[in-house]
This record gives structure tokens, C-alpha cells and sequence, in this order.
């Protein structure tokens, strides 16, 4: 079987989670997903394919609790694999070339 | 306004927190309650209470419908129990399989919620009347008892005498209590003159129906020995209402029927009398009833008794004892009680048992509309599971369990019986009010229609009930599929399942048979009422305006009730818009009827049947304003003076039963009272059914109001109109006489109305059931001949290659749906006639087998059920053949 491919949903979480580093928690990666996509997020759908995508090996995560992080309550950190890289790529080469000479399409 | 505990330190809604708990595995609960609560404050900040709130529930449903435990069970399948995940997946997988496809899943949810909306009304009415307590103490002990006549068998009210011997003479009950029936005028403290429903009770009356006062006491012997009879106790409504709740008012005097009577108890709120009446009013007023000296009166019968049966006596034993205690009576009183039978009834049959046959239609009726809409949905979910037996056959062979594709099957059908319950539910539960109205205008008032939790559990199981029903003909054939054939078609069937396609047509058959019986007795019903309500009653109701009023003390007897009534009439006379004013005894339609027995000089006395009559006291121009025309004779041209004999005008039943072959004008004959009174017939009138439009006319005659005045009286006014204006100045009228009595204006047409609001429930009701049978059945029909026709498409097409001219493909499908509508037609007509049957009491001037009834059905049905199939069969001319044959 080929390698791994990615849904869009999970690119879109991967790609939240590179850009918030080590501050990737559920509620930031909600949060930057509302904030670039311009839409509601379910916070379900977002657990769900952490959840996923961890059970693929593509993430890895830690539990802090509060005594730790000082916070009110218990986060989860999520942090990309390095077998996350390898489909990521993947799927923005694939985009690329589809959008390829489609760029006059869009000025309409 | 914001509610401040809920969005609190930015938590979310706690309902919803819960739900997201149940929805998270155990050691992540934490993490995600604590994030969401981060989420919600932002939002909180951002939108506001309403809208973050709105977005919590939002989340929680998210997390309940993907909870993402069913993600992260680990491969030894820890984390969640395997068989509730497993039904989770299920229900998910159905309300999926249910949004994809709109327009089955809107038809099926609203067939459904129809039926079982229908259904749950009907079982909120059925609750009231079979289910609900009574509102006495141990009421299954309570019995009424009347006395009968055995030859006319006519049920009347107890003499005095009897009530004695009773009470004292019988084992079967712990006691036995008197009342009656009664009205009575309060003025004074609390507002303008009132006319009550009022009773009067013998003193332990309260106690044998277990009624504990909540304020003060009921009465007893000694003191209402000491007060003179001068004590009332006071429903809880007119303590609120009158007298503002006012805890002192027991103790004190109020002004009842213009004399002063101690307050001495508050019944409880839910108190009601044992005693269904026409207005359904409720009574109000209870005086003590006193008896002296009445002990060897058996003569007048004017007493109602209730009585609680002795503890381990039946109503059967009660009603053997009561047999011999009137043999007795009859051989000690022969004059009174001679041809007299006893009647025992618990007080559940007697308030109640009149309605049931009613209810019992209505649930036959909604119990066939269930049935329909669970044989439509199968219909429709068969159909379905035709198209889907591929996706079946992948998940066998991919290894999914025979079993649980099953339970699939049935999770789905469960899920849209429960959506069609919720969705009928809240209907039943918007129409809340609209139930009660039906119960109170059409059954009883006595006992109150509440959608509570019970109807909404009947109403899940029967969702669960039609879930199963119809889950499993799908469950049938998909148990079948073989993977090898469903693919071979492609998914297409053709020619085969011929047993799927037996099971769809018996359910046509059946939807059909159902809809013409629910049609047929529709119609019946519909007949019988309007043959009710063509029923020529005998007088014109129209424009007559009539109200019961009763002389005040100082006016209740002999020349002063005379003179009080004269001159009220006077004053009637004058009203500007009061055509004529006419005086009687007793209002038509109220049930209150008085008899005697008469002594007939050309007639030996047969002690065992002696002549009786209804009687009335009324004035001449009572006929002329009820327009009850004279047949012979003229009318008395003084009503208002004593004359000996009396002249009196009797009906045509009178007339006919006891001079049936000699000229009645002229004849005379005597009252059977104490003091014998004589009378002589002046006239005879046409006979009126003034009990109602089933009644037959039983003889009566009209006294003279001034040879037998009643301080209890009816006014009848033939109006030019009726208007605001007219009633206010006939209420003026009144009380230019005497201030302190009430008048109440009723229309002599809504008491008629009135007298037929149950057969006119059944009919409308009936109706109501026959149009969704109908359009349910038309659907099932459409929906069968359309699958037939997509199935057969390739068929069809070969067929037309083959050069079928269309009308011939027209005639194949209009054929088949004509074997389905004929079998069904024949089915219903003969469930019909077995409804029919066990309904004919409740059918008036109709035979159950009404033949232009089951005309009507058959031509209805047929006319549906052709257009239902023709419009499969359009489309069936228009297949393409090039297009059918390329399917493959």
C-alpha cells in the first residue's frame, strides 16, 4: 500500500500545528483554525482527528497537569512525528500541481 | 436577562458539560471540560451569554455524536464497552443513512408522527376515562343507586321511604347517603347575585364519599339539628372566586337564596359531586338535607344516593340484596313500589361508562391508523432496503455478522419510529389545550385530559413497537441476500425477490382494507349524525333565549311565587326585541324531569302498572314561543288563576296511550297525590323530544302555572334577535323585580347542540381519521406501484421494443394495482361490516351495514387508489426503450 494520504481536514490540523509550535493545545489549534479558515470548527472534529492522526503516528502528545502548567486545568500538547512531514509534502505537492496553470480560473 | 450561574468563571452550560463527560473516555474528561471552558470564555468574550451558550451545545452534541472514544480503543478494544460502541455506530450510521436520503426519511417521520401523534392523543383521553383516580376516597366502593321501573324500565330518582329502608335495612354497603340536585341564589358579601349549581345532602354524605374538608367541617346531625338546617359548605372555587380565599369566612353568614346561612367547611380542590350533568357545571353549594318526617313517603322520587359498598361485598352481591329488598318493598307498598326494581351502578360506569363506547371507537379508529402508517413506513423502508441489498451484501461479505446487520436493520427502524415520536409528541403536546377542550365539551368533565409522562411513554413504545414492526420485513429480506446475486444484478433486481414483493403487496392489501373500514365507519358516523340532527324536534329553537330562576324567601309559595313570576313576566312582556314570553317548569334538555302517577276513571288501577305521566307546569304562551303546534282544543286562556279542576293540555302521546280510541277533549282524570287533584283536557299539542333527539316522546301534560306554581321556574323568549344589548335589558328585567336573583341567559340552540356533541365528536373525529387513513393508504399504493414500475423498467422497455402499444403497458400496471385495490376493498368492506357491528350503539337511524356508506368508501377509495397508480403507470408509458435496454 502507498504511503499514508491525508484528508483535508487533517492537512488543515497538521498545518495548525506546525504554525503554533509548542503551544499547540486543542483549544489554540481551534482557535487557528477559526482564524485562517474564517469558519466554525467543532471542537469534537478536532479531537477526533488529533485522536486519528495520533493513532497513525503523525503526532505525538503530552498530558500537563495544572500544578505543572500553572493553568486552571489539565491541557494536551500535540506535536508533529517526523512521519508527519513525509505526507504532509505530499499533499501541498499534489495541490500545487493541480492548481498548476489554473491561476487565471481564480482572477474571474 | 442573563442567568449568571451559568456562564460563571466562563464555564459552559452544566447540562452540556455532562453530556461532553458521557461523550469522553474517563482519564480525558478532565482535559476536555477544562478546554472547552477555555473555548467557551473566548467565545463568551467575543459573542456574548446567548450565542456561546448556543456554540457550547453545539460542541456537546458534536462530542455525543462522534465521541471521539470510539477513536481510541486500542486493539485489545479497551476503552469503551464493545457492544454499546457497537449501537452507538449504529444509530450513527442510520441517522446518517437517514439525512442522505430527505425525502424518505420527511415522509416516513411525518407519517409516523401523524399516527402516533393521533394515537397519543386518543390514549391521553382513554388515561382520563379508564385510567385516572377518581377524585374520592377508594372510589371503586362507591355505587349509585336509583330505583327502575320494570315495565318501561325507565331509571328514576328514590323516594324518601325507600332511601330509609336502605339505609337501614341492607348489609351490602357501610352507609347509604341522599342528595340532589339543585340551585341556589347567593347574594350579599362577594360580589352581584349568583345562581349556583347547589345540592342538598343528607349530613353524613361527605363522609361515605371520604371527603375531608380543608377548611372547617362537613355537617352533622346534631348541628344542623341546632342551626336549623342553616349551615353550608362551599366549594373550593367559589371560596376563591366569591370570597377571595378568606380562611374567617367559615364561621360567618352569607346569603343564600335571601336568608342567612352559617359557612361551616371548604371542600378540597379537586372535590367533584357524584353527578354528571348536561351543562357540566360544577356544583358549588351544599345545604343539609333533612328528611323529617318523610320516612313513609315513597310516593315522590326525587332523591339521588350514593352509597360505599361494606368491605368484601361486589357490586354483584349489593345488587342480588337490592333485588330482594324491592320484592319486599313491593309486597309491603304495593300502591308505591309494586312493578319498582332496584339499580345499582359504580359511580366509574356510571360518570364514565356512557363516553367509553365512544373512546373505545376512537381508539379502534386510531389503533387502525397506527397500524396503516407502521404498514406504510415497512412499505417504504422495503422499498429502501430493494436499492440498499447491494450495500448489505458488501458488508456480509466484508464481514459484518448476519446478526448484526439485524440489529442494523432494526436500530435504523427504531431511529425513525423515535424520530416520529418526538416529532408527534411535541404536536400532541402543542395541542395540549386543544385535547383538554375535546375532553371537557365532548366526554366529562369530571376528570381532567393531561398529556403527562405515561402518554409519553406509551407513545416511545409504540415508536418501539413500529420500529420493530417495520424493521423487520427489511431485516427479512436482507437475510436473504445473497452477495453473488445482489452484485450480479448490479445492484438492480429484476424478476427476483418475488417474496419481498408478496410481503409489499399484502401490506398494500392490508393499508387498503384498513382505510375503506375507517372510511365506512366514517361515513356511518357521519350519516347517523346528520339523521340525528335532522330529527324534527317539534318545536323551532331558533332566536329563543331561556333562563331558570328561582323565587326568594317570603315569595316561594302559593299566591306570592304567583304574583313574583306574574310580575317578572310583565316586565319580560316590555323588553324592547322579546317577541313573546313563555313560562315552564322545567328547561328543555336539562334531563329534569318530574312524573306521577295518575288515577284515570275509565281505567281499572293496575297496581302492578299503574298510568303514569311526565308533567310540566307552563304557560300558554310556552307553545306558542317554543312553536308547538296544537292539534286540537284550545289552549287555557288564564294561566295565572287557581281553577279546579285544572284545565290541562295534553300531548299527542298522552292522548294516544290513554284514550286511544275516544275523543280526549274533555276527558278528565285525577293526580295520585295526597291530596287528589283533578284535571281536565283542553287541548292536545304535537309531542316534543325535548330530552334530546334519540328520545321517543313519552306522555306528558302541562299543568296551568297558577294550578301548580314551582318556585323554581323557566323563562322562554322567542326573540327578534339575539344580541348583547337584548340580554343585558333582559337581565334588567329581571332585576327590577327582585335585585337579588341571577339570571343566567342560555340559547335554546346551544342547549341543542349540546344534547349531540358526542355523536358530532364521533363524526368529526371519525372523519378526521378516515382523511389520514386515506392519504396514508394512497401513499402506500403510490409508493409500491412506483417501485414496481422503476423495478420493471427494463422490462417494460423490452416490452415496448417489442411493440406494447402504451396502452397495454398502461393496463399491465393499472392491472396490478387494481388486483391490490379490489382484495383490499374486499377486505375492509368486511372488516367493516364486523365494526359495524359492535358500533351500532353508537349509530343513530343508520344500519351498521349502510349500504350508500359503503358505496361511498368503495368509490372513494377506488377513485384514490386509480389515481395513486396512475401516476406510476405515466411514467411506465414513458420509458424510452433504447434507454431501459442500455441499463447494463
Amino acid at each position: 500500500m502507498a504511503r499514508a494520504t491525508l484528508g483535508e481536514f487533517e492537512h488543515q490540523v497538521l498545518l495548525a500545528i506546525l504554525r503554533l509550535g509548542r503551544e499547540a493545545y486543542s483549544v489554540s489549534i481551534v482557535g487557528e483554525l477559526e482564524d485562517r479558515t474564517g469558519r466554525d470548527v467543532a471542537t469534537a472534529a478536532v479531537y477526533v482527528t488529533l485522536r486519528r492522526l495520533e493513532k497513525k503516528g503523525l503526532l505525538t502528545s503530552r498530558a500537563v497537569a495544572p500544578e505543572e502548567s500553572g493553568e486552571s486545568h489539565a491541557r494536551r500538547y500535540f506535536a508533529l512525528t517526523d512521519a508527519a512531514l513525509e505526507p504532509l509534502k505530499d499533499s501541498r505537492r499534489s495541490f500545487l500541481e493541480l492548481w498548476d496553470g489554473l491561476e487565471p480560473v481564480l482572477d474571474d | 436577562m442573563e442567568e449568571p450561574s451559568r456562564s460563571r468563571r466562563g464555564r459552559g452550560p452544566s447540562l452540556a458539560r455532562r453530556i461532553v463527560s458521557w461523550s469522553v473516555p474517563a482519564d480525558e474528561v478532565d482535559v476536555v471540560l477544562g478546554e472547552l471552558d477555555e473555548l467557551f470564555a473566548d467565545k463568551l468574550a467575543q459573542r456574548g451569554g446567548g450565542a456561546a451558550r448556543r456554540w457550547y451545545w453545539r460542541q456537546a452534541f458534536g462530542f455525543l455524536w462522534r465521541p471521539p472514544a470510539a477513536r481510541r480503543d486500542g486493539p485489545d478494544g479497551s476503552g469503551e464497552d464493545g457492544m454499546l460502541r457497537d449501537l452507538r455506530s449504529d444509530v450513527r450510521w442510520a441517522v446518517r443513512g437517514l439525512r442522505r436520503r430527505p425525502t424518505f426519511t420527511v415522509v416516513a417521520v411525518s407519517t409516523l408522527a401523524l399516527g402516533i401523534g393521533a394515537n397519543s392523543a386518543i390514549f391521553t383521553l382513554l388515561d382520563a376515562h379508564f385510567f385516572a383516580p377518581l377524585p374520592w376516597d377508594r372510589p371503586e366502593e362507591l355505587v349509585l343507586i336509583w330505583e327502575t321501573d320494570r315495565n318501561s324500565s325507565e331509571v328514576t330518582t328514590v323516594a324518601p321511604g325507600n332511601y330509609f329502608t336502605w339505609r337501614e335495612e341492607t348489609e351490602s354497603f357501610v352507609d347509604v347517603a341522599a342528595f340532589n340536585v339543585d340551585y341556589a341564589n347567593v347574594s350579599g358579601e362577594g360580589g352581584p347575585a349568583e345562581r349556583l349549581t347547589a345540592s342538598y345532602v343528607s349530613p353524613h354524605f361527605f363522609d361515605v364519599l371520604g371527603v375531608d374538608p380543608v377548611l372547617g367541617s362537613g355537617f352533622d346531625e346534631a348541628s344542623v339539628e341546632s342551626a336549623d338546617g342553616r349551615l353550608v359548605v362551599l366549594s373550593h372555587g367559589l371560596w376563591t372566586r366569591r370570597y377571595g380565599a378568606d380562611p374567617s369566612l367559615v364561621g360567618r353568614d352569607i346569603r343564600v337564596d335571601g336568608a342567612p346561612y352559617t359557612v361551616v367547611g371548604i371542600l378540597p380542590p379537586d372535590y367533584r359531586q357524584p353527578e354528571r350533568d348536561l351543562s357540566w357545571q360544577a356544583t358549588e353549594l351544599w345545604r343539609p338535607l333533612r328528611l323529617d318526617g318523610r320516612r313513609e313517603d315513597f310516593g315522590s322520587r326525587w332523591l339521588r344516593t350514593v352509597a360505599r359498598l361494606a368491605p368484601g361485598v361486589d357490586v354483584g352481591r349489593a345488587r342480588a340484596e337490592m333485588d330482594a329488598v324491592a320484592r319486599r318493598m313491593a309486597e309491603a307498598y304495593p300502591t308505591q313500589n309494586a312493578g319498582r326494581s332496584i339499580l345499582v351502578r359504580t359511580v366509574d360506569d356510571y360518570l364514565l361508562g356512557d363516553a367509553r363506547p365512544t373512546l373505545l371507537m376512537l381508539l379502534g379508529a386510531g389503533v387502525a391508523v397506527f397500524a396503516l402508517v407502521c404498514a406504510n413506513v415497512a412499505n417504504l423502508t422495503l422499498a429502501r432496503g430493494e436499492d440498499r441489498r447491494r450495500e448489505f451484501a458488501v458488508r456480509a461479505a466484508l464481514g459484518s455478522g448476519s446478526r448484526r446487520l439485524l440489529r442494523q436493520i432494526v436500530v435504523e427502524g427504531i431511529v425513525l419510529a423515535l424520530a416520529g415520536a418526538v416529532v408527534g409528541t411535541v404536536g400532541v403536546w402543542l395541542s395540549r389545550d386543544l385535547i383538554q377542550a375535546v375532553q371537557s365539551r365532548f366526554f366529562s368533565g369530571l376528570v381532567e385530559a393531561a398529556v403527562d409522562l405515561r402518554v409519553v411513554a406509551a407513545t416511545a413504545s409504540m415508536a418501539l413497537v413500529a420500529g420493530l414492526l417495520f424493521g423487520l420485513p427489511l431485516a427479512r429480506s436482507a437475510a436473504r441476500t445473497e452477495l453473488r446475486d445482489a452484485l450480479a444484478e448490479g445492484g438492480r433486481r429484476q424478476g427476483r425477490g418475488a417474496a419481498t414483493r408478496t410481503v409489499r403487496n399484502l401490506l398494500v392489501i392490508g393499508q387498503v382494507g384498513l382505510a375503506t373500514s375507517l372510511v365506512v365507519v366514517a361515513a356511518l358516523f357521519v350519516r347517523s349524525f346528520n339523521r340525528l340532527v335532522d330529527v324534527d324536534p317539534g318545536f323551532e329553537a331558533r332566536n329563543v333565549v331561556t333562563f331558570e330562576i328561582t323565587a326568594l324567601p317570603g315569595r316561594e309559595e302559593g299566591d306570592g311565587v304567583r304574583e313574583y313570576f306574574r310580575e317578572t313576566w310583565d316586565e319580560l312582556e316590555r323588553v324592547r326585541g322579546v317577541a313573546s314570553v313563555g313560562l315552564v317548569s322545567d328547561m328543555p334538555f336539562t334531563g329534569e324531569n318530574r312524573w306521577t302517577e295518575l288515577v284515570l276513571p275509565d281505567r281499572p288501577h293496575d297496581p302492578m302498572d299503574p298510568p303514569r305521566s311526565e308533567y310540566r307546569t307552563a304557560t300558554s304562551e310556552y307553545f306558542d314561543v317554543m312553536r308547538i303546534a296544537v292539534a286540537r282544543g284550545s289552549l287555557p286562556d288564564s294561566d295565572w288563576e287557581v281553577r279546579r279542576p285544572m284545565p290541562v293540555v295534553v300531548n299527542r302521546a298522552f292522548a294516544s296511550r290513554y284514550w286511544p280510541e275516544r275523543d280526549p277533549l274533555g276527558a278528565r282524570f285525577e293526580l295520585a297525590w295526597q291530596d287528589t287533584l283533578a284535571a281536565t283536557v283542553v287541548a292536545v299539542v304535537e309531542d316534543v323530544l325535548d330530552d334530546g333527539f334519540d328520545a321517543t316522546a313519552e306522555p306528558i301534560f302541562y299543568a296551568p302555572f297558577g294550578a301548580l306554581p314551582n318556585r323554581r321556574m323557566a323563562f322562554v323568549l322567542r326573540t327578534d334577535e339575539t344580541s348583547p344589548l337584548l340580554w343585558s335589558s333582559i337581565r334588567a328585567a329581571v332585576a327590577r323585580v327582585d335585585p337579588e336573583v341571577p339570571t343566567e341567559l342560555r340559547l335554546l340552540e346551544d342547549m341543542l347542540d349540546e344534547t349531540v356533541v358526542r355523536p358530532r365528536a364521533a363524526s368529526l373525529i371519525g372523519s378526521l381519521f378516515a382523511v389520514l387513513a386515506l392519504l396514508v393508504a394512497a401513499a402506500g399504493i403510490y409508493g409500491v406501484l412506483s417501485y414496481l414500475v422503476q423495478s420493471r423498467t427494463r422490462e417494460i422497455g423490452v416490452r415496448a421494443a417489442l411493440g406494447a402499444s402504451r396502452s397495454q403497458i398502461t393496463g399491465m400496471i393499472m392491472g396490478e394495482s387494481s388486483r391490490l385495490l379490489s382484495l383490499g376493498l374486499l377486505l375492509g368492506l368486511a372488516g367493516a361490516l364486523l365494526a359495524g357491528r359492535s358500533l351500532s350503539g353508537l349509530l343513530f337511524g343508520v344500519p351498521p351495514w349502510d349500504p350508500p356508506s359503503m358505496i361511498a368508501a368503495v368509490l372513494l377509495l377506488g377513485g384514490v387508489g386509480t389515481l395513486a397508480a396512475w401516476v406510476p403507470s405515466r411514467r411506465a408509458v414513458r420509458i424510452d426503450p433504447r434507454e431501459a435496454l442500455r441499463g447494463d
